[in-house]
C-alpha cells in the first residue's frame, strides 16, 4: 500500500503489537510469562505446515495455528497458576525453551534448518487481525471478566474471596494470550518466508516482554504502541539496525532504572482522561 | 551394557556436572539472599569464558592466573550487576532488578559478539594432553583438575558461609533482610559481597566449563544459564548444598543423554527434567530455602 519498505516495516509493527497484546493478556493476570515465545513457534510452526504441506490459505492456517497455541496455554496455564513469581519465570523459560530445543530435533519441520517458502502476508492481513484483537481487547476491558482480570493481579486471595474463580481467571488468561501470541507467529512465519527453533528462543520472548514493560501495563494498548515504538526505532537509527538486541538490552536498563511502570502508566492515562474530557465543574477535594 | 562405557559416561558426567554446579552454586547464592533471578549470570560466565581465552592465548599467562583473570572479570561484572540493578533500580517494582539483569544480560551477550565474533572458538586445553588411565576409563589432566577445583571451590564456601562473619551475615540476610539489619548486619554491604562472590564462582566455572565444551561462542550464555537454573530446582531453590548436588546430576543426565540416546537431545532432557521437578516437586530434593513472598 504505502511501497514494499514501509509496508514491511508496518507489518512488522503489527505483528509485534500482536505479540505485545498477547502478552499483556497473561500478564495482567499478574502471571509473568518470560517464555512467550514458545506459543509464537506453535503458532508459526503449524500454520506454516499447513500452508506448505496441506495447501490451506493463510487465514484458515493462521487460525488453526493460533488455536493450537491456545490449547498448549491452556495445558501450560493449568500446573502454572498456583505458582509464584520466581516458580513461573523459571517454568515459562524452561517450557520456551523446550519448545525450541524440541522443535530442532523433528525432522518433519525441518529441525534445525527450518521451514521456508511461507508466503503470503499483506499489509490488511495484519491491520484486520491487530484491529479484531484491539476491538476484543477493549471489550473485554470493560466487562466484568476483565476487572476480575485486575483483581486477580493485584490480590489473588481477596478475588477469590470475593467469589471470582481465579483458576478460570488464571488459565484462560494464559490461553487467549497464548492464542493471539500463535496467531501473531503464524503472520511471523508468513512474513519472513523462513523460521527456525532459533527464532522463538529467549531473545524472541524477552523482546516481546519488552514491549509489554516499554509500552507499559497499566492499560491494552500501552504493549502496543510499545511494540510500534521498538519496531521503528531500530529502523529509523539504521546504524543500530544489528544491534537493535544491544538497543533492547539497554532500554531494559534504562526503564528499570528510570520508569519501570513502562511510559503508558495509570498517572498518563488519567492525565490524557482529563484532556481528553470536556471541562466540567471539578469535583470536591479535586487537586492539581 | 558395556561396564567401560557406562563407567566413562560417569566420569565424565561428575566432571560437566562439577562445573555446572558451580554455575548453579553462584545462581541460588544470589537468588537466596536477594530473591533475584539473575538472568546475568549466564553471560556472567561467557564473559569469563572470553576473558580466559584471551588470557590464554594472546596473553599467554598460565593456567592459575587464568583463573585468577576469569575470577576477576566475573567479580567486575557482577559489580555491574549490583549498581545498576539492584543499588540504582527503581525499587518500587519487584520485578525491576531482575528485568535490569536482562537488559546487562543482552548488552554482554551483542557485545561479546560484536568483539568475538559468532564463530566457535577452541579453548586451549593445557592439561588436555595427559591422560590417566584406570582399568579401561580414561580420565584426562584437565578432567581431575576440573572437578578438583570444584571439590576445593565448595569446601571454601561451606567454610565461608559456616565459619566467617561475613558468611553468617550472608546466611542472616538470606533468611530474613529486616531481621538481619535489626541486629546490626549491614545489608547493603552483605548484598554486594554476596554478589562479588556469586561473580567469582562464575568466573571459575567458566574456565571450567570452557575446558569441558572445548569451544565458546558468545552464545552460551543461556544455556548455561538455564543448566544451572536446572541444577539448582533439582537441589532446592536457593539451598547452596542442593545446589551442588544438583549441577552434578545436570551433568550426569546430560552425558547419559548424549552417550546412550543422541546428542540431539541433550537439551530437551535437561528442560525436561528442570519442567518435571517444578511440576511434581518445586521443592526439589533438600528443600528450598526461599523467603515466602507476601
Amino acid at each position: 500500500m504505502f511501497g514494499a519498505y514501509i509496508d514491511g516495516v508496518v507489518i512488522a509493527a503489527g505483528i509485534n503489537a500482536l505479540l505485545g497484546l498477547g502478552l499483556y493478556v497473561t500478564v495482567s493476570t499478574g502471571q509473568f510469562s518470560v517464555g512467550h515465545g514458545g506459543f509464537m513457534a506453535i503458532g508459526a510452526y503449524v500454520a506454516s505446515i499447513l500452508t506448505l504441506k496441506f495447501g490451506f490459505s493463510l487465514v484458515p492456517a493462521m487460525l488453526v495455528g493460533g488455536g493450537c497455541a491456545f490449547v498448549v496455554g491452556a495445558l501450560i496455564g493449568l500446573p502454572v497458576m498456583r505458582f509464584d513469581m520466581i516458580y513461573l519465570a523459571m517454568a515459562t523459560l524452561g517450557f520456551g525453551e523446550i519448545v525450541r530445543s524440541v522443535l530442532s530435533t523433528i525432522d518433519y519441520v525441518g529441525g534445525v534448518n527450518g521451514l521456508r517458502g511461507m508466503s503470503g502476508v499483506t499489509i490488511w492481513h495484519v491491520l484486520v487481525t491487530l484491529a479484531i484483537v484491539l476491538v476484543l481487547a477493549w471489550l473485554h476491558d470493560r466487562s466484568r471478566m476483565g476487572i476480575a482480570y485486575s483483581a486477580v493481579r493485584q490480590d489473588p486471595d481477596a478475588a477469590l474471596a470475593m467469589g471470582i474463580d481465579v483458576r478460570r481467571v488464571k488459565v484462560g488468561a494464559f490461553a487467549i494470550g497464548a492464542g493471539i501470541t500463535g496467531v501473531a507467529g503464524a503472520l511471523y512465519a508468513h512474513h519472513m518466508l523462513f523460521i527456525d527453533p532459533e527464532a522463538f528462543g529467549f531473545p524472541m520472548s524477552i523482546a516481546i516482554v519488552l514491549f509489554v514493560i516499554f509500552g507499559g501495563l497499566g492499560v491494552f494498548w500501552g504493549p502496543v504502541l510499545g511494540a510500534i515504538a521498538l519496531t521503528v526505532l531500530p529502523e529509523m537509527l539504521h546504524f543500530i539496525k544489528e544491534w537493535y538486541l544491544f538497543l533492547y538490552g539497554a532500554i531494559y536498563i534504562v526503564m528499570m532504572i528510570w520508569r519501570p511502570q513502562g511510559i503508558v502508566d495509570r498517572a498518563m492515562i488519567r492525565r490524557l482522561s482529563q484532556l481528553l474530557r470536556p471541562r466540567s465543574a471539578p469535583a470536591a477535594g479535586a487537586s492539581r | 551394557m558395556d561396564g567401560a562405557l557406562l563407567l566413562q559416561q560417569i566420569v565424565n558426567g561428575l566432571v560437566l556436572g562439577s562445573s555446572y554446579a558451580l554455575v548453579a552454586l553462584g545462581f541460588t547464592l544470589v537468588l537466596g539472599t536477594l530473591d533475584l533471578l539473575n538472568f546475568a549470570h549466564g553471560e556472567t560466565i561467557m564473559g569469563g569464558a572470553f576473558a580466559a581465552l584471551v588470557s590464554m592465548t594472546v596473553l599467554d599467562l598460565p593456567l592459575a592466573l587464568t583463573f585468577v583473570v576469569a575470577a576477576a572479570v566475573g567479580a567486575v561484572a557482577a559489580a555491574v550487576v549490583y549498581f545498576i540493578s539492584i543499588r540504582y533500580v527503581n525499587k518500587t517494582y519487584w520485578a525491576a532488578p531482575a528485568l535490569s539483569t536482562v537488559g546487562i544480560g543482552l548488552l554482554l551477550q551483542t557485545g561479546a559478539t560484536r568483539i568475538f565474533g559468532t564463530i566457535q572458538r577452541e579453548v586451549p586445553d593445557p592439561l588436555r594432553a595427559s591422560q590417566v588411565s584406570l582399568e579401561e576409563v580414561s580420565i584426562s589432566a584437565s578432567q581431575i583438575l576440573i572437578v578438583a577445583v570444584t571439590l576445593v571451590i565448595m569446601f571454601a564456601l561451606h567454610l565461608l558461609l559456616v565459619r566467617t562473619r561475613i558468611g553468617k551475615a550472608i546466611r542472616a540476610v538470606a533468611e530474613s533482610m529486616t531481621t538481619a539489619s535489626l541486629l546490626g548486619v549491614n545489608v547493603e554491604r552483605t548484598i554486594a559481597i554476596t554478589l562479588i562472590i556469586s561473580g567469582i564462582l562464575a568466573g571459575i566455572a567458566a574456565v571450567l566449563t570452557s575446558f569441558a565444551y572445548t569451544t565458546i561462542t558468545p552464545f552460551i550464555g543461556l544455556n548455561l544459564l538455564l543448566k544451572g537454573m536446572t541444577g539448582m530446582i533439582i537441589g532446592g531453590l536457593g539451598n547452596v548444598y542442593g545446589a551442588m548436588v544438583g549441577g552434578i546430576i545436570v551433568g550426569l543426565l546430560e552425558t547419559f543423554t548424549v552417550g546412550y540416546w543422541s546428542a540431539t537431545y541433550q537439551d530437551v532432557v535437561v528442560y525436561g527434567v528442570m519442567i518435571a521437578v517444578l511440576m511434581f516437586r518445586p521443592s526439589g530434593m533438600f528443600g528450598a530455602k526461599i523467603r515466602k513472598r507476601a
